[in-house]
Parts: C-alpha cells; structure tokens; sequence
C-alpha cells in the first residue's frame, strides 16, 4: 500500500520554508516524497537542485499554476506529502526528441514500469511537463505497453507564461521535457468530469495538422469559431482577447455514445484554431459552453465517484487534477468547485493541482489527455 | 441526420487511417489506434491468415489456412499477453468458423465484436458498451478497404523480405569473398585491396605501417602425423587468438597455408617499440599449447616484417619483404621478429643468379667430377668418392657448400644429380677400358634427398648403369643418415631393391643425426662414415674417441665397414687405427682430383 504518512503545506514562496518541510518530511519515516509548488513562488533550479539533491528519498512531483488542498485554492507555497513506503518513479527524458511511436515505446520499455513483477494492484501518477507536443503520442504508446487495468491520473506542469521551464521535481533536480510515472501500489479509483455542454454543431473537421484545427466544415476554423461565438453573444474578437473568449467556448469531439471530449482552444493564428490536444481530421466537433452550475456540479459529480469507497477501506489520499481553464473561467467562485469536491471527502489528505490537461482512463480502460476537465483519484 | 453525418465522419476518419505504413503490423497498428479513440474500444486484435512459415497471406477463394495472432492493444491483459485471454481465443475460433461479422457478451459485461478481414484475417474488439448497429454496419465497407491495404503491404513486406535477403545473400557473398573460408579471416585478396588503401593512407596522412608476416614453425609434420582434421582445427585455434589483436588499426589475415599476416596502420614515428609490443603478443599467444582431444600441441612461428612506405609503396613488394624476412627467422631459428632489410634481396637474387648460372653451365659441360680416393690401412686405395665441382666462367670455381644447398631448393639439384650419376658411371666405363676399374675398387656418388624421393629413382640408376655397360658393383650410393631416418620405410625398401642389383650404400655423415640405432640395423648399407667432425683432432678429444668408437663398434655389429672421412693427419690416422677403424679418406692420404689424375695415381699404384 502507499498510504499517506505525512502531509506538510505552507503558503509560502520562501525556499527555506521548502526546504524546512523536506527536512520535517526526511525526519518523518517517509519513504518517498511528492512535492507540489506553485509557480508564483517563482523557484528556480538553482534553488532547488541543492535541496533535493541533498534528500535520500526517491522524489516526485512538479511546479503548477496553483495548488489545491483540501478546499483552498493556494496561489503562492508548497505541498509536501510523504509515502509511508518506497514509490517507484519512472522518468523519461527529452521527451520532445522521441518523434516516433517506436522511440516511445523503447523508452517506456527501459523504465522501471516494465521491470520485474508487476503488482496486481498497482496505479500510477503521472507528472509531466505539460509543454512537450507529443504527450497524446506518449499516452497511447503507454496504454499499449501497460496492462489494460491499469489505472493512471495525471496532470501537465508548467506556468501560465507558457514558456518552458524546468518544472518537475526529481532526484536529479528540477527538469523539463520530461514525464515522470509514479508506481503506487494501491489501486485508485478515479472519475474525470467535465461539465460543459453543447451549444453549436456539429461542425465536420475537414482539416487538421495535429492539435491545429485548420478548417472546419471546408471553411477557416477561426471563421467559424468566431462567426458563431459572435452570433450567440455579445462578445467581438479583436487581436488581443482570443483566450479571455475561448476559455468560455471550448471544442467537443464526439465519441460514441454522445460523449465528449473537450479540446480547449487556446490561441489563433492565420485562421486555424490551436488546442491543447489533438483532434482527429474527419470527426464531429460541437461548439460548447459552460455554466457556473454545470461545471461546479459536474465537479462534484466526479468526487462522489472518486471518494466512494468499494470495500468500506478508508482511502488514504485523493488527489485532485483541475485543469487551469475551470479556474480561470470559475475566477472568484472556483472555490465553489472545491469546496463541491471537498466536501465528499473523509479522513483521507485531500490535494491536488490545477494543471495544463488531465490526464486518466477513459470509461472503456484507454488513457485520454482531457481538457478543462476535473479529474479526481482517491487510494 | 446529425446521427448519419456522425457515422459518415467515423466511416470516414477510420477509412482515413487505413494504409497510412508501408509495413503491415505498423500499418494496422494506425488504424486500430484511431479505432480506439473513435469507437471508445477496451482493447483491440488483429489475426491474420498465414502460410506454413506463419508469414500473413491472401487466402484464395474457397482457400483456408491457419490463423495467427498479429496484433493486439494493449499488449498485456491480467499480467499476461492479450491474446492468451481465454474468451477471446474462444471468440476468434467461433468468428473464423461462422466467417462473418459476429459478437457476443463476456462475463464482466463487455462485448466482443468480430469483423472479417475478407481473405487476410480476423478484427476483434472488445468495448464496455454495445455498438450500435448502424455503426457496425458502416464498419464492413471499410474492412474491404483494409484488406486490400492488407494485401498491399504483405506485397511490400515479402519485397522488404526479399530485399532484406538479397542484402544478406550478397553480405554473405562479399564475405566470403573477402575472408577466409576456414578461419574466417580476411584472405589474401582482401588483404591486398586494404594494404593498398593503408599504404596511400600512410603516404597522404605521413604516418608509417608495418606488414608482419607470421609462419608457423613446424606445422607440416602436425598435418602429415596428425591429419589435415587437426591441422585445420590448429589453424583455427590460433587464426582465433591473432584474431584477438584486431582492432581499428590492425586487420589480421590468412595468406594461405599456415601463413598470417598482420596489417599495423597508422604507426607513430616510434614504430619500432609498437611492433615488437606486438609480435611479443603474438608470441604469447603461442605459450600456451593448443589442445584438441587431449592432446597438446606447442607451437612457435617465426616472424619477418617490413615497413610501409618506407621500405616500399608496392603491395606485392611489401609482403614479399616481410616473407623474405620471415624466411631469415626462421633459417636463424628465432622467435624474435625479423625487420626486412634489402641485403637479403640481395641474398636471394644472388641466389637466383647461382641457380640461373647452374642451369648454363649444365648445358655448357661447365660441372666437373673430380675423385677424393679412399685407403685401407695398408694404404691401398680401395674406392672413391666423386666429388662435384663447378668451374664457372665468372664466379670462378665455387664452393659447394653455396650452390648444393641453392640447387636444393628447386628441382635443380635433380638435373646435377642426374648429371652427376651419368658422369660417374661414364667414369667408371672409362676405369674399365683402361683396366683400372680392380684398382679403386668402386666409386661412391652422394645422392641428394629430392633425388632419393623420385618416384622412378631406381629407374634411372638402373637406366644409366645399363647404359655404360658397367657392373653395378662399382657403384655405392652415398646418403645422409637423417634423411635415410625421415624417408625410412621408403629408403629401406628402395636400398634393398638396389642392393639386391649389386649397388652398395654408404651412410654419409654418420654421428651426425643422432638417429635411433634399431632403424639403422634394418637399413642394407655397406659402409658407415664417420663424420669428419669427429675425425678432426681425434687424437686429441675424448669425445671424439668415445663417439667414433661406438661406430665402430656399431659398424662391426652390423657387419658394415667404417670409413672416416677428413682424415688429415698422421696422428688422426694412428687413433683411428687404434679404434679399429681401417679406411679412410682425406687429405693426409690424397686431395679430390679429376679422373685424369686419379687414373695416373691408380697406375702409379699398379705399377708398382
């Protein structure tokens, strides 16, 4: 099992508070650590590296936008959570250099997630940089190799300036283009939420390079996107409000069965539309909304499923992944959200991150890269 | 309508992935991951039709052939792989009987869903809902898409194949091309091209090389007693250890036989200590014995070597320098590596010269017979010995001690001796039409080893004797001691055949080979010769006394006579007379002469 031994927070940016919670954690029998921090303690590597550095514990985690615990939304300081025995980290490096899906793959393959006895029970986190553009690549190639019960939560680091920084915690110091898995030996239960609903559609994806919608019904995708947003609201696009827009108005991919599987547009450029994930060329999109209530509701909706127990064992911990979008778009009463999720919550340490795309299994087993979606795990 | 617009672009983004690899398991791997995300699926397989050799076909019509898991996503299911799974394997047996699209719910309530691959193979996907019909439907269009797609790459797959062998077969041909077939070592063609190539490189980038040429010493024997099965395995063994000294700058050969060669490139200015360094290592790789079915074989080599550029920028050249220093180490019997120096150029083709002038002069009747008469201790004359000399126009008159052994080392010495042979016994016609032929007794003629294994040697000794019309009597065939041991059931035989027509035998040199004494009682010779070297100063070395003792007493045991040969002085004759020894030759009695004079003394001596 890889309960929970210790908590530490602190709300503040100072380095010598982070490195007094390390040495309380040290000093707690923890055998492996999972830092979390936010951006705005403004950490650099120079700062850091000596710190960890100098810890015996296998450690993990990452620099985000904001941190989450319990029902508070921590703009500045740290989260310190020590597991009570040794987690197994993966690291892949430079993942922006593994172009193909047979690099992936040999890279996963010379982890410690493909060595030796594989637990039955086990689950994994997943810290990543959120700025590497093959992650959806990644996580394909990952649920290729990995045996299909195996459940995963995670969410992309980073800062709101969206440019790369080292932002992940690891015993070699604070790094970037990497993905780190943590093997816990617990097995999760998760639920991914995300509450939006269709206003438009649907639209027929009919070009795409990537995660760059460029044409949509045979038309440009900003066009339309903005022709329609227009139409609906009172909201005109200029040249430097795109994404106080977009926020509001994300993409749906329709699956079967009616669900969706939102895509967050986050800039424009020559007409084509840029999401955080990709969209396949020939499929449906739907133009969606959101509202306070929805998105609140469907937050809570994830946490009952995340926080209900199966064999009446308490869980240890639930960590939240909320994806940076909800916050934004929530502003002032994102705290509704996490006080929704809070409150479904026992004994267990409640924390988590808000994040650039989640990450967890879908409904049928695969692992999806989400957007603006709340994903939830409890063990 | 958005319904059937949904399907059209799932119909769509599916039919859209297919054939987007060149290879069939990447190719299909494309499409079911676009399966994946657009279907919602669990997990997915792929089976293909395969022939005897398990490679993927395309069945004919009414055709049927096995089925082989491909491809499955994810790989792993319940820490096994996917395809073990029980209700699956059931499944793809039920599909590929009914041979048409077909599904059913497992037990934890998901559905398996199976599509035919028309003639390629089988689709299974397992999903945690029902797929609608609709979309089922929509499906089977796009499997005919796949199939050709299929098709297409199980084409490109055999070519890649058939490429991939081409390149192996050709790699192969090359190989062997340029490498030895029994030690796998580059062989001597290859050798010369990357000498070629190290020698300009050495002259462009100004830097030395070095060729070593390495003999194994001693190994004919291993092949003649042991077999070639051995000999090859011996060569093996040690092609493998010289194989150990490879590296980017050194290529290790096989020149042929048990011959290796050594190509060191780019030396340094001190080249010399990098070349001892390493004909030490390959020294060591000899100190310890080889052993093959419990037997140990020790094995030295002698080595020559030669630089490049410096001693020359011809490949030929270089490694007939290093062999020509090869030969000098081994003639000196040393381990030490020789360096090439041109005096032994100029030793060989002095010795080419000698061999050229020796064929002139047979023809020009330049070779002389000159006769070293022997005693008995009454000082009556009681034989000869015919002596070759060679009068040579420029060289003046020449040793034999230079020009026998150049003689013998080519086929040379088979015409002198033949000559020598023809000239002897026209010799001994001349001493019997002037009555003298009684007075010496017989005349010995020394046989050279090349001439003793001639397949028809007793041939022509018969031939000639018939052909002078003399009585084989007068004729004693002279041969060495160790040669007569080496060749000793052939010499044995061939001496008792010659003996049975009255031709004598003496064994020359005798002491001197240090031969087993129970071959010499089965050999028919007439007459042991002690070496000169125990004749000279007898009188004054013990040893010598012990030694010629024993072949006297040997001598009378076998009923042979004992001749001493180099008898010079009066106080050598007295000791030999001592011992018992009564018949000599040398210069205390008389100096080798041409028969003219030789005839002189014998009237001299009849006379009185």
């Amino acid at each position: 099992m890889s309960n929970v031994l210790f908590t530490w927070r602190c709300n503040s940016h100072s380095i010598s508070e982070l490195e007094l919670g390390l040495t309380l954690a040290q000093a707690s029998n923890s055998a492996s650590l999972l830092i979390l921090a936010c951006q705005d303690n403004q950490f650099t590597a120079q700062q850091i590296n000596p710190l960890i550095s100098a810890c015996p514990l296998p450690i993990c985690g990452g620099i985000y936008p904001k941190l989450i615990y319990k029902n508070e939304l921590m703009q500045k300081g740290c989260i310190i959570i020590g597991f009570e025995q040794q987690v197994k980290v993966s690291l892949i490096r430079d993942v922006s250099t593994l172009v193909i899906d047979e690099q992936l793959i040999q890279a996963i393959e010379q982890t410690s997630l493909m060595n030796g006895q594989v637990p039955s029970n086990r689950s994994l986190l997943m810290f990543y940089d959120s700025l590497i553009n093959n992650t959806e690549n990644f996580i394909d190639c990952l649920f290729e190799c990995l045996d299909y019960q195996t459940h995963i939560i995670g969410g992309g680091a980073g800062n709101l300036e969206f440019k790369q920084r080292p932002c992940l915690f690891t015993n070699d110091g604070l790094i970037d283009d990497a993905i780190q898995i943590v093997t816990l030996n617990s097995k999760i239960t998760t639920a991914a939420t995300h509450g939006w609903e269709i206003l438009k559609g649907p639209f027929l994806v009919s070009e795409v390079e990537k995660q760059t919608v460029i044409s949509l019904d045979y038309q440009p995708a900003f066009n339309i996107y903005k022709d329609e947003i227009e139409s609906i609201s009172n909201l005109k696009f200029n040249e430097c409000n795109f994404f106080d827009i977009a926020k509001n108005y994300p993409l749906g991919i329709q699956g079967v069965n009616n669900q969706l599987i939102v895509r967050d547009p986050i800039l424009t450029q020559d007409g084509y539309l840029q999401c955080v994930g990709s969209i396949p060329v020939n499929s449906m999109v739907y133009l969606l909304k959101g509202s306070t209530d929805s998105l609140i509701r469907a937050a809570e909706d994830a946490a009952i499923v995340a926080m209900t127990t199966i064999d009446n064992n308490d869980f240890s911990a639930t960590i939240v992944f909320d994806c940076i979008s909800r916050a934004l778009y929530l502003d002032d009463i994102f705290s509704l959200e996490l006080d929704s999720i809070c409150k479904h919550s026992s004994e267990q340490t409640l924390f988590g991150v808000v994040c650039f795309g989640e990450i967890t299994n879908s409904e049928s087993g695969a692992i999806k890269l989400l957007n603006k979606s709340t994903v939830i795990g409890s063990w | 309508m958005n319904n059937a617009l949904f399907i059209i672009s799932l119909q769509h983004e599916i039919a859209m992935a297919i054939g987007n690899k060149l290879d069939l398991k990447d190719m299909l791997k494309v499409f079911l991951k676009v399966c994946f995300s657009r279907l919602n699926l669990t997990s997915a397989h792929i089976y293909m039709y395969c022939d005897r050799n398990g490679l993927p076909i395309k069945l004919a019509k009414q055709q049927n052939a096995p089925h082989q898991h491909l491809l499955s996503i994810p790989q792993m299911k319940d820490r096994q792989a996917s395809f073990v799974d029980l209700a699956l394997s059931s499944f793809v047996k039920e599909l590929d009987t009914l041979q048409h699209s077909h599904s059913r719910q497992c037990k934890n309530s998901h559905y398996l869903f199976g599509f035919i691959i028309p003639q390629q193979g089988l689709l299974i996907f397992e999903t945690h809902y029902f797929i609608e019909e609709t979309i089922q439907k929509a499906l089977t269009p796009i499997l005919q898409k796949l199939a050709t797609s299929c098709y297409a790459s199980i084409v490109h797959d055999s070519l890649v194949q058939e490429i991939r062998s081409r390149k192996i077969a050709e790699k192969k041909v090359i190989y062997q091309a340029q490498h030895d077939g029994l030690t796998g070592l580059i062989n001597r063609q290859h050798l010369n091209d990357l000498l070629e190539k190290a020698i300009t490189d050495s002259i462009n980038n100004s830097h030395s090389g070095s060729i070593i040429f390495i003999d194994l010493n001693q190994f004919k024997p291993i092949n003649d007693v042991m077999g070639h099965t051995i000999g090859d395995k011996i060569l093996l063994s040690f092609a493998q250890k010289l194989q150990s000294l490879a590296n980017d700058n050194i290529d290790v050969a096989r020149f042929g036989g048990d011959e290796f060669i050594l190509v060191i490139k780019k030396l340094s200015a001190n080249h010399q200590q990098k070349i001892e360094q390493t004909i030490q290592k390959i020294n060591n790789l000899l100190s310890t014995p080889i052993m093959f079915e419990s037997n140990s074989y020790k094995l030295t080599c002698s080595i020559g070597y030669a630089i490049f550029p410096q001693q020359s920028s011809e490949v030929s050249n270089i490694i007939k320098f290093a062999d020509i220093a090869m030969y000098e180490a081994k003639n000196a019997k040393t381990l030490q590596g020789i360096q090439y120096h041109t005096s032994m150029s100029d030793k060989i083709n002095r010795r080419l010269a000698y061999s050229n002038a020796m064929k002139q002069s047979l023809v020009n009747d330049e070779f002389k017979l000159y006769y070293q008469a022997q005693y008995n201790h009454n000082a009556d004359i009681v034989g000869a010995e015919a002596l070759l000399r060679w009068q040579h126009p420029i060289y003046g008159m020449v040793s034999p001690s230079i020009y026998i052994p150049i003689a013998e080392e080519s086929d040379l010495i088979l015409n002198i001796g033949q000559w020598v042979l023809e000239q002897a016994c026209r010799d001994i016609h001349q001493l019997k039409q002037e009555e003298l032929l009684d007075n010496v007794g017989n005349i010995a003629v020394n046989i050279s080893a090349k001439q003793l294994i001639q397949h028809d040697f007793q041939e022509l000794i018969i031939n000639t004797i018939e052909k002078n019309d003399i009585d084989p009597k007068y004729l004693t065939l002279e041969l060495t001691e160790s040669f007569l041991v080496e060749n000793i059931d052939r010499s044995i035989k061939l001496l008792h055949n010659l003996k049975a027509k009255n031709i004598g035998c003496a064994i020359d040199d005798f002491g001197t080979g240090y031969s087993s004494l129970t071959y010499l009682q089965r050999i028919p010779a007439n007459t042991l010769k002690i070496d000169r070297s125990f004749v000279t100063n007898i009188d004054k070395s013990k040893e010598s006394i012990a030694i010629a003792s024993m072949i006297i007493s040997l001598g009378k045991m076998l009923n042979m006579k004992v001749l001493a040969e180099g008898v010079e002085t009066s106080a050598e004759l007295e000791s030999l007379k001592s011992l018992g020894c009564y018949h000599y030759q040398g210069f205390y009695f008389s100096k080798p002469m041409p028969l003219p004079e030789l005839m002189s003394l014998l009237d001299d001596k009849k006379q009185r």
